[in-house]
């Protein structure tokens, strides 16, 4: 589960598929923006 | 997240992040997320971070970008728990690398067994300084080089050295003038060159003029003709001039290593004026190791080193403390007989006199270390 893991490398959220709450697949993760910087 | 669906780009908020594990899952559906209409403004981790050169502030160095480690963290709010997805450092070694070359070719269990047996190297997200080229950017996303300023001269000057010529450009842009001044006097001359070159005169002539005047001459020295003349003409007319007086003396001499900053009092002066001088000197901090003395005409007519002041009641005359003997140099003599001086006398500083021996400038221990390792 997510909450125990501490870390990700963005290269495995990059590409990761994303479902919506029906449990079907919306897309994939294209890019990751960071807000507000720093 | 900008998310590529089959109605284009979408921004994914992280507010409606479920869970990520295998997957994101999430709290809207497709149709609710708002499209991604342009990504300029934005801080985008693969296209802005991903394989690109970022500085190192505590290693002090600059490291190429192979991964980025996010944290996750879980957020406590009325509805249950909300992951936070948090940058926490850089990953500038192998372990990076490796993952995203064998992502998808290998097994995830072997890949992650493999990734264990490689020695990680992370640098904290706080250490990180981003290079920004683009000025409109850099302003958008607040990106500047305080930290890297925080450093000492001469391993911004290192830093600088290792970054291509436009990164070069966009650190000088950004860092205040006096650190980019100190900075650049620590650069190899032809580097100093090429980014004196890429900055627009007026930025330039702000920067020369915190230079050290020797310095400055010998940079401006190496420019050709007309970018020297445009530099100068946006320069204050005091440091103007004073660069000009020492672009005239031939490079390989006295004359030519000397700089104008530096402390010379009138010989009747006491320790109390000297300590008030220092107060007031804006030179740098390796040409108060002596204070000179010099009669009505500017002639030289004593040194007293640093440690003597210190020790001294204030009243004490300075002519009092003067050392012996009173090594100078003339000002056409050459590099090897200056050099000399150094070795022999065991010199911080070497006052420059003409040929009525009015004092001109000082040569400092660091120029010729400078010298001697251009000859190497």
């Amino acid at each position: 589960m997510l909450y125990a893991m501490t870390t990700l490398a963005l290269s495995e959220v990059l590409g990761a598929p994303v479902y919506d709450p029906s449990g079907a697949a919306g897309g994939r993760v294209r890019e990751v923006a960071l807000a507000p910087w720093r | 997240m900008i998310v590529k669906t089959k109605n284009g780009n979408r921004v994914l908020p992280f507010t409606v992040v479920g869970t990520i594990n295998g997957g994101i899952r999430t709290t809207t559906s497709a149709g609710q997320w708002a499209e991604a209409n342009g990504t300029e403004g934005f801080f985008l981790l693969e296209r802005d971070l991903l394989d690109q050169q970022v500085i190192d502030i505590n290693g002090r160095k600059v490291v190429r970008v192979n991964d980025v480690d996010l944290n996750v963290d879980a957020v406590k709010e009325a509805q249950g728990a909300r992951p936070v997805l948090r940058v926490s450092g850089v990953d500038v070694g192998a372990r990076g690398a490796v993952r995203r070359l064998l992502r998808g070719v290998v097994p995830v269990a072997a890949l992650r067994l493999l990734l264990r047996k490689i020695p990680q190297r992370t640098i904290p997200w706080d250490f990180v300084d981003l290079i920004e080229t683009d000025p409109a950017r850099r302003v958008k996303l607040k990106i500047s080089h305080d930290r890297l300023a925080g450093l000492h001269p001469a391993d911004i000057a290192d830093i600088v050295e290792d970054l291509a010529p436009d990164e070069r450009e966009a650190v000088f842009e950004t860092l205040n003038e006096e650190v980019a001044a100190e900075a650049l006097e620590e650069v190899a001359p032809k580097v100093q060159k090429s980014i004196v070159e890429s900055l627009d005169s007026e930025r330039a002539a702000d920067i020369v003029e915190e230079m050290d005047p020797g310095a400055a001459a010998d940079l401006l020295g190496d420019l050709n003709e007309e970018h020297t003349e445009q530099i100068l003409v946006q320069m204050e007319p005091e440091e103007r001039q004073e660069v000009i007086d020492l672009l005239e003396h031939k490079e390989k001499t006295a004359a030519g290593r000397m700089t104008t900053d530096f402390l010379a009092l009138p010989e009747r002066a006491t320790v109390e004026d000297a300590v008030d001088s220092m107060r007031e000197f804006e030179g740098g901090v390796e040409a108060v190791s002596t204070i000179y003395l010099v009669d009505g005409e500017g002639k030289l007519v004593g040194e007293v080193p640093l440690p003597k002041i210190a020790l001294a009641e204030p009243h004490t005359p300075m002519r009092s403390l003067t050392q012996l003997p009173l090594v100078r140099v003339y000002e056409d003599v050459g590099d090897n007989a200056v050099a000399e001086l150094f070795d022999k006398y065991n010199l911080l500083m070497l006052p420059v006199v003409d040929k009525q021996d009015k004092l001109m400038g000082v040569i400092t221990a660091d120029n010729v270390i400078n010298m001697l390792r251009a000859k190497l």
